[in-house]
């Protein structure tokens, strides 16, 4: 017979620490954590990867400037986007200039031949055209790169009389205004813009007035600068005012051509004395009609072509060309007319060719040309003398710019740096020797 | 670590480094010309005090290596780690111009980015968590016996139910280190071949008899709610339909109140064990979970750290170079 065994008492949980220490497995730190061993792992190979993940790049395989490169190329640079060594010739130092020299020719600073000052310090190149921006033209510089020089105008320019601002940006107040206050016109032609342009529509002398701005100022298309074409009298003038070249006698009721428009005064009176020698063999009855107040006849053909000539003379002289025309001096019978020059800018008597009224500043009107040249002209309208300046000013500028917030407002979209004007077109490196690439041109297929 | 009034200094000093860095940005970047880029001398002043902030960063692993080194106290480290890691970030903003770049330096500003972000998250977890886990799991152990724990959780409570069940038809457990009240002693070598035997008859006894009469129905019950619910659920991953049974603390309450309205009172106290044991191994879920929390920020962390370190390199190298 089986012993009978006595149940085995029940002990219920102690919750102590020992009781928690008991559980616990002391071989544990010499156990392998995968936890940590994973982390452990993961430092190693993340670098690693890192390192190998270089190499090729590093070596050339792969697309080094897209890898390391800190932006895109200028747009006119993008054909040397994939050989950094072209301009980064010398590792560990900044792009030198005869890198840039290879292509351009970097001409000398100022822009102007007005400023004669040096500048006070040597500029790379780099320094104002900064690469690896984007595809933005490199041309356009920041505006700082100009005012580091010359936001205080009395140190950096020649010349210059306004001193009292200090230039920050294009606005009021930070940039001197113009046109300069006192600046007339002095050219030595006498312009009333605003008979020209009347208030109300009328036609004289088969011209429909008023007239646009566009008639006698056209943007030229082949000036690099954009600027206006220059006035002159055959283009512009004649067609209404031919009449002031009329010398025929009025009392002879005859019709000739008018004299030519020109500083010869021999010529004009070589061209009256053709015109009556003309009129005299085509109707010899002419020199028969008295040409004096007293109804005296001449007597004979010659003396009448010498006195209508003479005449003629006078009467152009003294009457019809003053209406434009200031006179210097008298010349015997001949008057001498003041210099008007070339209707282009601003009147220098002493240059021909003139000079533009933003001395130092680049404007392209063709630029302009979606504008109304009212907006920026309004003065012209009601201008009678020709003395009124009616260059736009500084506020007709800063509608649009100054405060766009774009490239337009910088110093660079109106003042050049470089005097284009002194740049050598040196021997040229190739494209080809360049980035040791041949283009192949496909052909046109022309036939 | 936990930020605590003590570092009001290492405050201080990152906030005047911060603010004397970002009035000598203003001014570089208000005077130079083509605004700040990395390139210019300024710039390269900010990346060389930003790199060197870096590399100091990556040391505190080394530091944490050699913990007896003479070389400043780990805490020391771990601060200045912290709070110069986040001045850090702002130098290398400043030598960018706070610009993202591209290529290798636009990717070397999303890793120092989620190299920062995971930083102070981890910080924040670090002030976060383990006061929550105080709340949380109340029978917290070292991480790394949790495992284990639960193997013996497991066993502990399979001898617990065998007392109402007896033998539950499993694997033979060792016995070396149990004795019939479930809970484990340790031994003395010398005396450990007696106690052994000592175990064995009492495990042979609870396996062939209840030592807890309920009656045959009851037990049958309780063998059948411990191997298909309770049991499953004390395994390092347990089985879906237990964890979801044991997911809460009142859900657990709820199912061992059940069983205690079905069962005899003489069963109870197993059930409280049993609950007890399932409670503590649905705190270690939780502890789990939290550690995880806690230092899983480090395996992105640590490794990005490091892989940030060799691309640094390369860029300033070649940044250089060109």
């Amino acid at each position: 017979m089986a012993k009978e065994e006595k149940p085995i008492p029940y002990q219920s949980r102690i919750l102590d620490t020992k009781g928690v220490a008991q559980r616990l497995d002391l071989r544990y730190l010499s156990k392998p954590n995968r936890f940590n061993d994973l982390r452990r792992k993961l430092t190693w190979i993340a670098p690693l990867v890192a390192a190998i993940a270089c190499i090729p790049f590093l070596t050339g395989i792969g697309p080094l400037d897209k890898v390391f490169s800190n932006g895109p190329v200028s747009k006119s640079h993008a054909i040397f986007e994939q050989n950094c060594q072209l301009c980064h010739a010398q590792a560990f130092s900044k792009v030198a200039d005869a890198t840039c020299n290879q292509c351009h020719d970097g001409a000398s600073h100022p822009a102007k031949m007005i400023d004669t000052g040096k500048p006070n310090r040597e500029v790379r190149c780099a320094t104002c055209h900064e690469e690896h921006r984007g595809s933005s033209e490199l041309k356009i510089v920041a505006n700082r790169n100009c005012t580091t020089c010359h936001a205080s105008l009395k140190q950096s320019g020649t010349g210059i009389q306004l001193t009292n601002v200090v230039i920050s940006a294009f606005k009021e107040g930070k940039h001197p205004n113009f046109p300069q206050p006192g600046l007339v016109d002095n050219r030595p032609l006498k312009l009333n813009h605003a008979i020209h342009m009347p208030k109300d529509a009328k036609t004289i002398r088969g011209m429909k007035l008023p007239m646009k701005c566009t008639e006698c100022h056209t943007p030229s298309a082949n000036l690099a600068s954009g600027g206006l074409e220059p006035v002159t009298f055959d283009k512009n003038c004649m067609q209404c005012h031919k009449r002031e070249l009329e010398f025929v006698l009025p009392g002879l009721a005859v019709e000739a051509a008018p004299a030519p428009h020109t500083k010869d005064a021999l010529k004009i009176r070589q061209f009256i004395l053709e015109t009556y020698q003309n009129l005299a063999a085509a109707n010899p009855s002419l020199t028969r009609r008295p040409l004096d107040r007293d109804m005296n006849p001449e007597p004979n053909a010659a003396s009448w072509i010498a006195k209508a000539t003479k005449m003629s003379e006078e009467y152009l002289f003294n009457h019809k060309c003053k209406y434009c025309h200031e006179y210097a001096a008298m010349d015997g019978s001949f008057p001498v007319i003041r210099k008007v020059n070339r209707i282009q800018g601003r009147y220098v008597e002493s240059k021909p060719e003139g000079e533009p009224w933003l001395q130092r500043a680049e404007f392209s009107h063709r630029a302009h040309r979606a504008l109304d040249c009212a907006g920026c002209h309004a003065q012209a309208k009601t201008s009678t003398k020709t003395s009124d300046v009616l260059v736009a000013g500084m506020k007709d500028c800063t509608a649009c710019h100054g405060a766009s917030g774009t490239q337009i407002d910088n110093c660079s979209t109106c003042h050049a740096y470089h005097n284009k004007s002194k740049e050598q077109d040196h021997d040229r490196r190739s494209l080809q020797q360049l980035i040791g690439k041949l283009f192949s041109i496909p052909s046109q297929g022309y036939y | 670590m936990i930020i605590g009034r003590d570092q009001l200094q290492w405050v201080y000093a990152t906030t005047a480094i911060a603010l004397a860095s970002t009035a000598a940005y203003l001014a570089y970047a208000v005077l130079s010309a083509n605004g700040p880029r990395g390139g210019s001398a300024m710039g390269l002043v900010f990346g060389f005090a930003g790199t060197g902030v870096i590399v100091f960063e990556c040391l505190l692993s080394l530091r944490k290596k050699y913990p007896a080194s003479p070389i400043g106290r780990v805490s020391l480290w771990l601060r200045a780690h912290v709070w110069l890691g986040m001045l850090s970030f702002l130098l290398i903003l400043f030598h960018s111009g706070f610009h993202w770049g591209r290529g290798l330096a636009s990717l070397l500003m999303w890793i120092f980015a989620t190299i920062t972000v995971s930083g102070i998250v981890g910080v924040a977890l670090q002030n976060y968590i383990p006061t929550r886990m105080m709340e949380l799991v109340r029978r917290e152990t070292i991480f790394a016996q949790i495992p284990h724990n639960i193997i013996e959780l497991r066993k502990e409570a399979d001898e617990r139910t065998e007392f109402v069940t007896a033998d539950l038809g499993l694997e033979v457990a060792d016995a070396e280190f149990q004795r019939a009240g479930g809970v484990k002693q340790y031994f003395d070598p010398s005396q450990k071949a007696g106690a052994a035997e000592k175990i064995a008859v009492f495990v042979e006894q609870r396996k062939n008899t209840r030592q807890i009469d309920v009656g045959q129905e009851a037990a049958a019950i309780l063998r059948s709610h411990y191997l298909q619910e309770i049991r499953p659920f004390l395994f390092a991953k347990p089985q879906p339909l237990s964890g979801k049974l044991f997911q809460t603390e009142q859900t657990l309450q709820a199912y061992f109140n059940f069983l205690r309205t079905i069962l005899p009172v003489a069963s109870h106290s197993v059930l409280n064990d049993l609950e007890s044991i399932c409670e503590e191994r649905r705190q270690l879920g939780v502890q789990v979970r939290l550690h995880h929390l806690l230092h899983g920020w480090l395996y992105l962390h640590v490794p990005l750290s490091m892989a940030f370190l060799v691309l640094t390199l390369v860029h300033a190298v070649v940044s250089l170079r060109y």
